[in-house]
Order: structure tokens, then sequence, then C-alpha cells
């Protein structure tokens, strides 16, 4: 058994697949767009970024752009779960 | 020296990460960028003006970050199981497990996003509904055989351990 492995894989990483992604993804973008904001308040990038990120759609697109991706995580976690019930390898 | 075996699912589940991740990048490289067939919110966003050519850049944007973040949490736990990777059947296992990433994302970006929330079509006209289907066969394929790759590696796996236990008690 290679000493290289020794760190044994955690239950913790199923549920930071599911609840890390999401949250520390919207915080990005907001910091993102305050950066813009804040570097070039009136370029336009920098306006129609906050357009959006501010628009009364933007949370709704966001569920719906970030939905497949929360499912694949979730479809990641399960995969994992089987993978451990089995034989090691 | 702690030593401990690795299970099969911490070499399957950053294979599945990664290929989600370049299966989004190959998405949104050749179908977004390079054949400018769709954007991410072309169907809600139509982009026909240069604003809504700039929402719908950002949102591809954001769809980027994703597969990013995707491709970085498999690169994070490949880095975890790379003292297993050079074991019996693990090659195929990892191979598979990229291609059934890649074959997954195409299955549930193409069920979510194209058939029931409708945020855009794969080649939006007169047949978008056979290249939508398309998109799934593809993603169904890659699927398939990825998952049959992981099954042959789980074998060759196996009987290199039976190879090994009846090689001990010969010894």
């Amino acid at each position: 058994m290679s000493a290289l492995s020794a760190r044994a894989p955690t239950r913790a990483a199923p549920r930071i697949l599911v609840c890390v992604l999401a949250p520390a993804f919207t915080l990005t973008i907001l910091i993102l767009e305050r950066g813009a904001a804040f570097a070039c308040p009136d370029c336009p990038p920098a306006v129609t970024a906050r357009q959006i990120v501010f628009g009364e759609d933007f949370f709704r697109n966001l569920a719906a752009v970030s939905l497949p991706l929360v499912i694949l995580c979730v479809i990641t976690a399960l995969l994992w779960r089987i993978g451990r019930r089995e034989e090691p390898t | 020296m702690i030593m401990h075996q690795q299970h099969r699912g911490a070499i399957i589940a950053p294979g599945v990460l990664l290929g989600i991740g370049l299966g989004g990048f190959a998405d949104g490289i050749v179908l977004h960028q390079i054949l400018q067939w769709h954007n991410m919110l072309s169907s809600t966003v139509p982009p026909v003006d240069l604003v809504s050519m700039k929402t719908n850049m950002l949102w591809d944007g954001l769809f980027h970050a994703f597969t990013w973040l995707m491709t970085v949490l498999g690169l994070a736990l490949l880095w975890r199981a790379r003292g297993g990777l050079d074991r019996a059947g693990n090659t195929h296992v990892f191979g598979g497990s990229l291609l059934l990433g890649w074959g997954l994302f195409n299955l549930v970006e193409g069920v979510i996003d194209h058939q029931i929330l409708g945020l855009h079509h794969v080649h939006p006209g007169r047949d978008q509904l056979a290249w939508d289907l398309g998109f799934l066969a593809f993603g169904a394929f890659l699927a398939f055989t990825g998952w049959r790759l992981i099954t042959a590696g789980a074998e060759r796996a196996l009987q290199s351990r039976r190879e090994a236990k009846l090689a001990a008690y010969v010894r």
C-alpha cells in the first residue's frame, strides 16, 4: 500500500460538493461585480453588469443556470458513496 | 505510518467532476463561442442587439465559471486520490469516469436547460428538436461507454487481487 494514499477521503467531501459551490459562486459574482463597479463606475461593462446583477431576473437566472451543475454535484456525491460501498481498489 | 485502502469512489468522483468540467468547456468553447449556435440565455434573451449580447456574454461567463469550479474540485479530489491511481484497472476506471462525467453533463444540461427550462437550444431553428435529441444521444453514448470502461476496470482490479492472493497462498 502506498504511503501517498495515507490521507483517507472524509465523509465531508460529498457535502462540500453540494453545499459550498453555490454560495461560494454567488459571493464571487457579487465581489467581482462590486470590484468592476469600484474600478470604473461609469464604464459600459460595469454599468451593464450592475444592471444584470441587480436586475429582478438575476437570481432566477442564476438558479436556472446553476441547477444542472448542482444536480451533477449530487450525482457525483452519490457515485462517491456507491464506490465507497464497493470493494477497495 | 498511517495506511488505508482507497475505495473506488475516490477515483470515480474526481474523474466524473473533471469530465463534467471539460464537457462544459467543450460546450462553451465550441457551441457558444466558435460556432456561435447559442448562448446561455439565447432563447429567453435573444442576442439581437449589443445589450442583449452582453447579457448573454455575462451568463456564458458565469456558466464557464461553474465549469471551472467543477474542474478545480475534480483536480483537488484527484490529488487526494493520487496514491491509488497506478493500481490495476484504475486507468480504465478513471478514463471511464471522465467519459461518464461528460455524458452526464450533456444529459442533465440537455434535459434541464434545453427541454424543461428552454433557456437555449443546441441549434435554434426549424430542426432544433433534432439537434437537442442528437446532443442527448451523444451524452447517453458517452455515459454508457464510460460506465462500461469503469466496469471493465473494476473487473481487472478484482482479477489482479485474486492473482495476488493466489500467488501469496502458493508461496
